[in-house]
């Protein structure tokens, strides 16, 4: 069956649009060019329903904290202290424009044409293979209110669209498939690998199964780390924002992208790497294998897709409305 | 009216003392120092917890710079207080778990000892301010308690699909230059969840997420919860919505809106008066609880405070659990 990703949803914390209210007015300015920001995402979590046998999977968020621009102050690229602990990074793009008029009008389409390329770019470059995060860039598109305290905001989560399409068996838990001891090495190597690694190593890696010890390694160690591996003994390991039981989530596309264009591999093993933050327990994680019927080289960027619906289910932009919360005219009638 | 209560209060706050030497266990309350302590701990067991600087130009040189507040962000909300239910069988094996405490059987009601107005309208009073403080901890401890038998009663299994709210309101009316966007149809993007099967006894309404806040309060020498909840599509809740998520003994009396110390911004917030009061009563419950020799370390008051909180905030499932 085709091999289909659970979308992300964005999660835009509110005091992110402080923080961007404060850049507009003291460093922007009427100045609308593309600038750097820095997301991050938690692997996928299901919460129990109280007093129900049923769980409910919680949405794939990429979320934009107050630390998602970075500190003018800080000429180092402070990038990997900006996000919480157990999470990941996503560099993204933001467009601010000036106007109502300037959202509305601005070219989407070459804007995210132009996300595409440089996502390309990364991919045969071997760029991304050195920083895996970049499979993750994103672009976001925004209009801030500054006198009504509103924000208009549009996401684009691009993925490169592959043809034919990936094929996939159906997921299976980790307990199914490794003994609890391999699960318990696969924690703990993954666990080293977190406190060795930079930021930007975390969220793909690579898998090696042993009889009872596990080893994980980075993307660019690929050649020597399977070096003598059967094929079907590849696994690549993702932080899988999907907390669904049957479908994975959307960073995986492009790294699969990037692992049929740069290791021709047409049939790989995939971890979806799912953990409770702090808690010591991957058993939430699943394992399938995705495959491609054929591969054909090519150094045309394929298609993409990813701009992200708004609550109506619409392909558009959303609003957040802070006035309720930052209007200083407004605060007096919710006062209690 | 509100910024001259803000002013009020910040005045008040840079008038009071910063509490020097620990008297948690005769008061409930704690230092600065203690407070960081406690965070750390807090952290430690519990790592979706983190530490926060905030705002440069609202600091406060008592605490680290780096350590003003806590946070933990996207903290799932089921569903609202009203559709909370206890049947009596909980109620009853409650009481046989709690054996011979004779605290436990004067009590009938299921969330507070007595109504809320019966104690706001005592709020002033000294001499009743003990029997409050020890009603509020019993009604926290109850709650709390519940909460742990609760949990025992369930297990989980796989239900994946998200429920989605059909929209009911355009989002934004003037954005219509937008809908000639398309984009081609792709075999490969998972089609938003129909829910496929919906109780209507107990239909999960929406899943809300909340950050929460930690805060310390000089005045009261205490720490101080914040709110700032999301509906299922991400946009901020106003205050009428985050009350339907607090415990309706609550609401809109110790649970108010105010400005955060450390963000320029309003948010729900659980009003620190008689925090103190009960700390002192939880601990003391806590210790005779255990029996151990050894009495509750301040390390661990954030932990306990944070059980209080959640008999206040009861569908917000945040992590408070010492076990890792």
């Amino acid at each position: 069956m085709v091999l289909q990703f659970h979308p992300w949803a964005s999660a835009v914390e509110a005091p992110f649009w402080q923080v961007l209210t404060q850049r507009k007015m003291d460093i922007f300015k009427l100045d609308d060019s593309v600038k750097p920001v820095l997301g991050y995402y938690s692997t996928g979590q299901q919460v129990r329903v109280p007093g129900k046998d049923t769980t409910v999977a919680l949405p794939a968020r990429l979320c934009l904290g107050p630390a998602a621009f970075p500190d003018p102050e800080d000429s180092e690229l402070s990038g990997p202290t900006r996000i919480p602990a157990f999470t990941f990074l996503a560099p993204g793009l933001v467009k601010n424009t000036n106007t109502i008029e300037d959202f509305k009008s601005i070219d989407k389409t070459a804007l995210f044409k132009m996300t595409v390329d440089q996502i390309w770019d990364d991919i045969t470059s071997g760029r991304a293979v050195l920083d895996p995060s970049l499979l993750n860039k994103f672009l976001l598109l925004t209009f801030a209110d500054l006198k009504k305290f509103k924000f208009y905001y549009w996401f684009a989560f691009p993925a490169l669209q592959a043809d034919p399409a990936w094929t996939s068996d159906a997921m299976q838990e980790v307990s199914l498939v490794w003994t609890p001891a391999q699960t318990e090495s696969l924690r703990l190597q993954y666990d080293q690998y977190r406190s060795q690694q930079p930021v930007n190593q975390l969220g793909f890696f690579l898998v090696k199964e042993g009889r009872e010890a596990m080893s994980v390694a980075r993307l660019q160690d690929w050649n020597e780390f399977f070096a003598g591996c059967d094929p079907s003994e590849i696994i690549v390991g993702f932080a899988d924002p999907s907390s669904l039981d049957s479908h994975p989530g959307w960073p995986l596309r492009n790294l699969l992208a990037m692992i049929l264009q740069q290791w021709k591999i047409t049939k790989v093993r995939v971890l979806c790497y799912r953990e409770v933050p702090g808690k010591q327990d991957i058993s939430s994680s699943k394992l399938f294998a995705a495959q491609v019927a054929s591969y054909s080289p090519t150094t045309d960027c394929p298609k993409a897709v990813g701009w992200e619906k708004n609550a109506q289910g619409k392909l558009g932009p959303r609003l957040a409305d802070l006035a309720p919360l930052m209007d200083p005219a407004r605060l007096a009638d919710t006062a209690v | 009216m509100n910024s001259v209560q803000n002013i009020f209060f910040g005045l008040r706050e840079y008038l009071s003392p910063v509490l020097k030497n620990s008297k948690f266990k005769e008061t409930g309350c704690i230092t600065p120092e203690e407070f960081e302590a406690a965070g750390d701990f807090l952290v430690y067991k519990c790592p979706t917890w983190s530490w926060q600087g905030g705002e440069p130009s609202k600091r406060r040189d008592y605490l680290n710079p780096d350590k003003q507040f806590l946070i933990t962000r996207n903290v799932p909300c089921l569903r609202r207080v009203k559709q909370m239910e206890y049947t009596d069988e909980d109620a009853e094996m409650q009481i046989e778990s709690d054996g011979a405490d004779s605290w436990v059987m004067s009590h009938s009601s299921r969330v507070s000892g007595r109504p809320i107005e019966e104690l706001a309208g005592n709020m002033d009073d000294d001499e009743d301010e003990e029997a409050e403080a020890e009603a509020e901890a019993q009604a926290a401890i109850r709650a709390m308690e519940r909460m742990k038998l609760q949990d025992q009663l369930q297990s989980a299994a796989a239900e994946p699909e998200d429920q989605q709210d059909i929209p009911d309101m355009d989002d934004i009316p003037d954005m219509d230059d937008f809908d000639d966007m398309e984009e081609e149809a792709d075999p490969a993007t998972l089609a938003p969840a129909v829910p496929t099967e919906v109780d209507p006894g107990d239909k999960i309404l929406s899943v809300r997420t909340y950050d929460v806040f930690i805060t310390y309060d000089k005045y009261y020498q205490t720490p101080r919860m914040w709110l700032f909840g999301y509906d299922e599509h991400r946009r901020p809740l106003v205050s009428s919505q985050i009350f339907e998520d607090v415990s309706q003994d609550y609401a809109k009396k110790t649970v108010t809106i105010e400005t955060h110390p450390h963000l320029n911004m309003s948010l729900a917030s659980i009003h620190p008066c008689r925090h103190g009061a009960v700390m002192k009563k939880i601990i003391e419950k806590v210790a005779n609880d255990e029996g151990k020799e050894e009495p509750v370390r301040v390390d661990q008051y954030l932990i306990i405070f944070l059980k209080f909180m959640s008999s206040v905030v009861p569908t917000i499932d945040y992590d408070n659990t010492i076990s890792a």
